[in-house]
């Protein structure tokens, strides 16, 4: 008996003493960074995730303010780490732009999400 | 601006979710099966064959044997069938011949994959050691290739997308995962064996698990304790989130299981012994029963806890807190 109520004591104290932690692939950086407005247009979008993520099952698309694709279509992993993905972009013009965001954690989890930045010199 | 603004999760437990999630609860029972069982025949059944009759206790006894290729072929099958309906949802496939299609793809180029067929090249390890060599030592190896078999199971949790790599999370896992399978494992054969040989002999197999049990226990208490700790999200993601629920149907159900196996440690255990023998075998042997039911119900809580998205990012203001709000936002 003393070892169940041993059991249980352990078992509260941890949950009391939670703190949070990630296993989904959130976004956790994005340059251009969420919501920031650039002066120059840049030629690629990095998104770095929370978790290791897989390119082959996992999509980003940039849309300019008419909905209409600016990237490549070429998306691909950073070489160094498998948390980033590098989205190629068209010759953009001055405007907003959003970037959505479907990825695959590599426990086979999915996420997805939108953010927008904007180009004005 | 909320940091969670456009962001969330494309999850959702519909059917197809919740079959995957039993299909892979299948899968990590049969893996605990074939483990504890094996762990079964070499641990405990050298120990009561001076008093048991031979050919009962005996490495090579058909329901032995029976229950070890039952266990392999299921285990076989469901990770099969996982792969195959893991590949479906990653490629969202409308069709079987799509998601056949991709699994190729699935094994070349996923994490998931990788440790998929890794998990069957380990099942085949012990399928053939187990079908080729019948002495002890064969066992043993099997016994090892089963283990590995079920450790590669923390590969597809939570712990190993949180942080690839080694990490004290997925230690953790790793031992969770092999005292589950020694302990839960070990049950069905107990109860076969329990009911089979004659009731001196039982009751000695009976005394000789409960300290290989009561171990495991505290493996597992510990180690869930660390987990529920880490990927829960405290009181709060425990009781308004699907994760924190579903751990707690889990933890219920662990409980439950404790119960029984201290009635039998304690009560239908000693009874043996007594004057009431032939009885106190008949409630064991059910006790035994409900015990592996329970196991096996909490094996398959278990992949639908694996399958839900972790409290803390379900409790969003708990997940605002952890984000790191300098390096998203100008």
């Amino acid at each position: 008996m003393g070892g169940l109520i041993g059991i249980f004591a352990v078992m509260a104290f941890c949950w009391f003493a939670a703190e949070a932690a990630l296993a989904h692939a959130f976004l956790e950086s994005a340059q251009p960074r969420v919501g920031d407005t650039v002066k120059s247009s840049p030629s690629q979008i990095l998104l770095t995730f929370t978790e290791d993520v897989e390119p082959a099952f996992s999509k980003v698309v940039v849309r300019d303010a008419n909905g209409a694709r600016v990237d490549t279509g070429q998306m691909h992993p950073a070489p160094d780490s498998a948390k980033e993905l590098i989205v190629p972009l068209k010759p953009i013009s001055p405007g907003t732009y959003r970037v959505e965001w479907h990825v695959t954690s590599i426990d086979t989890h999915k996420t997805e999400g939108s953010y927008t930045f904007t180009v004005a010199p | 601006m909320n940091a969670m603004a456009g962001a969330a999760l494309a999850f959702d437990l519909g059917p197809r979710a919740l079959i995957i999630a039993l299909v892979r609860g299948m899968s990590v029972a049969a893996a605990f099966s074939l483990l504890g069982t094996l762990v079964f025949a070499i641990v405990l059944l050298p120990m009561i064959m001076p008093t048991a009759p031979a050919p009962v206790a005996d490495l090579h006894h058909p329901v032995l044997r029976r229950l070890l290729w039952i266990s392999i072929s299921v285990s076989g099958s469901a990770l099969l069938a996982w792969l195959v309906l893991e590949a479906a949802d990653l490629a969202e496939a409308e069709s079987i011949g799509q998601a056949f299609a991709t699994v190729p793809k699935v094994l070349l180029v996923t994490v998931f994959g990788h440790v998929i067929a890794l998990q069957l090249l380990m099942l085949a390890a012990a399928t053939l050691i187990l079908a080729g060599l019948r002495q002890r030592w064969g066992y043993i190896l099997a016994a090892a290739f089963a283990a590995i078999l079920v450790a590669l199971e923390a590969g597809h949790t939570h712990a190993l997308a949180m942080h690839f790599g080694p990490s004290f999370l997925l230690a953790s896992q790793v031992a969770h995962l092999l005292a589950g399978a020694v302990w839960l494992g070990g049950l069905l054969p107990l109860l076969l064996f329990v009911h089979a040989l004659p009731v001196y002999s039982g009751a000695k197999l009976a005394w000789r698990f409960s300290p290989i049990g009561a171990g495991c226990v505290l493996a597992l208490a510990t180690t869930a304790s660390y987990q529920g700790w880490v990927l829960v999200g405290g009181l709060r993601g425990l009781s308004t989130t699907a994760y924190g629920l579903m751990a707690l149907v889990k933890i219920s159900l662990f409980f439950a299981l404790l119960c029984f196996a201290a009635i039998n440690r304690f009560y239908f255990t000693p009874a043996l012994s007594g004057g009431r023998a032939e009885i106190a075998k008949s409630r064991i042997v059910f006790s035994i029963g409900v015990e592996a039911g329970l196991g096996l119900c909490i094996v398959l809580a278990a992949g639908v806890l694996s399958t839900l998205p972790p409290g803390m990012h379900m409790n969003m203001e708990m997940f605002r807190e952890s984000v790191r709000y300098a390096r998203l936002f100008p």
